[in-house]
């Protein structure tokens, strides 16, 4: 009886620890990342809606996305609708709307292209586990000369 | 190829797209060419903004295809600037063909060009780039899952969860994971970017 109970104890504590070592193996919880992209003076870059902002782990081959809103504010995911991210460093490109393919001669850019860049962008954030609320300033474009 | 048809499910009606079975008339739709959207699209740049004209659909596009070389003009020039030749990176490491990011519901199936929100088009409208091509890297992620936003769509994507299948130059299949970093994708992007892919498939 007392054999039984024990082996009963023991399957119990290897099924826990197996479960518990799955999750572990599963790769690590993502979190909320919901911040906003602003211009220099702080108003947020409405013009870039439909744009992207872009993230890539320092640390693995990874990457996570958000589409801008009409408000400047955007929502990271990285595979699944509302997942977050995955904690950890990355650096962050801002990608600015792509035009209408019909619209002869394309219309001028809103933002500086270096934010498009990585060698050039400079913006970098680290998730941490909770709630994330990054805030990207970001240069208007300006014509070379002035 | 052509399976992604706007009465999904109904075969033979993609092929045959003036013979609706559910009463989707692509006749009515803005697409140049009326007909089904296809799933497929060749590279033509890693990044949306290269100089000088910040146009991938140029000249400017670093990938394997181009064949925009008035990037000012309208209707372009769709002849292919680029040889085997100026596959420096080399076949195997550069991306010819991808799955293209098309979202499911038939607001999204082939309408384009002509004003509309998302860049894609009838299968045969293979001289413009919002039908037959789309970039990869830091400029566009591959669609993380078939409903994800997607703006005049420039992007891979795939309906298969996590990976999104791109055949290579040399004929090679990769199927890459819908995760990676814009760096590792860039660098399959590029025709000569002297980038080599340092990441897993998936």
């Amino acid at each position: 009886m007392l054999t039984r109970c024990a082996g009963r104890q023991t399957l119990f504590t290897l099924l826990t620890a197996l479960t518990l070592a799955g999750m572990v193996g599963c790769g690590s919880s993502k979190y909320p990342v919901e911040g906003k992209v602003v211009w220099s003076d702080g108003t947020p870059a409405r013009e870039l809606a439909g744009g992207m902002v872009v993230f890539e782990s320092t640390e693995t081959p990874r990457s996570a996305r958000g589409e801008i809103k009409e408000d400047g504010s955007f929502r990271m995911v990285t595979e699944r609708p509302n997942d977050g991210v995955a904690p950890g460093s990355y650096r962050v490109l801002v990608i600015q709307p792509e035009p209408d393919d019909s619209i002869r001669p394309r219309p001028p850019l809103a933002m500086d292209t270096r934010y498009s860049a990585f060698e050039t962008s400079g913006l970098t954030y680290t998730v941490q586990p909770g709630k994330n609320e990054p805030v990207f300033k970001v240069e208007r474009f300006r014509r070379k000369g002035r | 190829m052509l399976s992604r048809e706007g009465d999904r499910g109904n075969g033979i009606s993609g092929w045959l797209p003036y013979l609706s079975t559910t009463g989707q008339d692509f006749v009515t739709k803005p697409a140049n060419v009326p007909g089904p959207v296809g799933d497929y699209a060749v590279c033509s740049s890693h990044i949306t903004n290269p100089p000088p004209s910040n146009d991938w659909r140029s000249k400017d596009g670093t990938g394997a295809f181009v064949t925009m070389d008035n990037p000012a003009g309208f209707p372009p020039n769709d002849r292919s600037l680029t040889r085997f030749e100026n596959i420096v990176d080399g076949t195997s490491n550069t991306i010819f063909v991808g799955e293209k990011h098309v979202r499911p519901g038939p607001q999204f199936l082939g309408v384009g060009n002509g004003g509309s929100t998302d860049n894609d088009n009838c299968i045969f409208n293979g001289d413009q780039h919002g039908t037959a091509a789309r970039l990869a890297g830091p400029g566009g992620l591959i669609a993380a899952f078939p409903t994800e936003a997607c703006n005049n769509c420039s992007r891979f994507g795939s309906w298969h969860p996590g990976i999104c299948n791109f055949a290579m130059g040399d004929g090679s299949v990769r199927s890459l994971a819908v995760t990676i970093d814009p760096t590792n994708l860039g660098a399959l992007a590029t025709r000569a970017g002297g980038d080599i892919y340092r990441g897993p498939d998936f």
